[in-house]
């Protein structure tokens, strides 16, 4: 006997053994059908409270807590910057703590501040930054003769 | 919406069936509507009752475990990703229903004996031939011997007549596990079966048919 012969006298076989399992003592309702039927929708009105809830009440929940995930990061991230003192850079060059800037005189220097702050100064005019912190910056502008500078919605406080 | 009439016999209307497809009356249920989940008992309860029977044989328990059936079905309508293979699902629910009952029952029955080796006997089989009973209670000697998953998709399988697809929704598993789970009831019910005497006819070969 072949497999295939051998798979095919085993489906048969085995639909035979389902058909007695269908056909033998057909199942009747032990009570009449139409009470069954009653006894379900009394059990389900009772129990309309405990349905599971569905896709979209539970996509809405999902978005919800993406949401206020999104709202908690953001507030720790707005937090941690306010803490952090605001740093420069001349030209693209970092520069740490009270330091002058001198700009030559023939090339002005940009002076940007990490709040998006930026001064610029003309050509041979001198700048000193006294000091920086988390809520502005003291310049010292007195050898400048003119200074411009483009501010961002928090400027740089200067003096 | 199909509207939301009291849970009393009295306010059930009849339903037009035939216009509804079973996706529909899925979403109707899903929205609460008892007038569809009356459609569906109307429509299933014959098929849910055969394949608990197939289970369990002519049982007491059958009329709970309908009720169960339909009670999961209303509430988890919301959560059926293919409300058209409604037929499937509600045999899934079925089969675990009575896999669930027949391993409460051993659980008990292993403290609970009422006969010397702990088998009860069949209740009422409805207009059956002796030989027919005989061959029907050592094919339950053998599923009970046959794991769970396998004796499940079994039954889904040869005595539901469910397609290897259906059976894979109505057990909520992968169409290959499926295929292997039916694969490998059908070889342990054929193997244990070969040791029961009154199952020889119908383990006959098609060759010797022939």
């Amino acid at each position: 006997m072949t497999a295939r012969s051998q798979l095919g006298s085993e489906e048969h076989a085995a639909e035979a053994l389902g058909q007695l399992l269908r056909e033998t003592g057909k199942p009747h309702f032990g009570s009449d059908a139409d009470s069954e039927l009653e006894r379900l929708l009394r059990a389900v009105g009772r129990s309309s409270s405990e349905r599971t809830p569905g896709p979209a009440w539970r996509t809405w929940s999902l978005v919800a807590a993406v949401v206020a995930l999104v709202g908690v990061l953001g507030s720790f991230e707005w937090h941690r910057r306010q803490g952090v003192a605001l740093t420069f850079s001349a030209n693209g060059v970092p520069r740490h703590g009270p330091t002058a800037i001198a700009a030559d005189s023939e090339r002005a220097v940009d002076l940007e501040f990490s709040d998006g702050t930026v001064f610029h100064v003309e050509p041979a005019a001198r700048l000193r930054v006294e000091s920086s912190s988390a809520t502005g910056a003291r310049l010292n502008a007195a050898s400048a003769p003119s200074l411009s500078a483009t501010l961002q919605q928090t400027p740089t406080r200067t003096s | 919406m199909l509207g939301r009439p009291e849970a009393k016999a009295a306010r059930i209307v009849t339903f037009p069936q035939p216009r509804l497809t079973d996706a529909e009356l899925v979403h109707a249920v899903a929205q609460g509507d008892h007038v569809a989940l009356a459609a569906v008992w109307n429509r299933y309860v014959g098929d849910v009752r055969g394949a608990i029977h197939s289970c369990l044989g002519a049982d007491s328990a059958t009329d709970d475990l309908v009720q169960d059936v339909f009670l999961g079905f209303y509430r988890n309508a919301t959560r059926l990703s293919t409300p058209s293979a409604l037929r499937s699902y509600l045999f899934g629910i079925a089969a675990r229903a009575c896999a669930f009952e027949l391993r409460t029952r051993a659980r008990r029955f292993r403290w609970l004996r009422f006969t010397k080796t702990g088998e009860l006997p069949d209740g009422p089989v409805a207009e059956s031939p002796l030989d027919s009973r005989d061959s029907l209670r050592a094919l339950r000697r053998v599923l009970e011997r046959v794991p769970e998953l396998p004796r499940m998709a079994f039954v889904l399988r040869y005595a539901e007549d469910l397609s290897p697809q259906e059976v894979a929704i109505a057990l909520g598993i992968s169409d290959a596990k499926a295929r292997r789970a039916i694969t490998k009831g059908r070889e342990r019910v054929l193997a244990l079966g070969r040791g029961e005497p009154a199952l020889m006819a119908y383990l006959r070969t098609r060759s010797e048919d022939e």
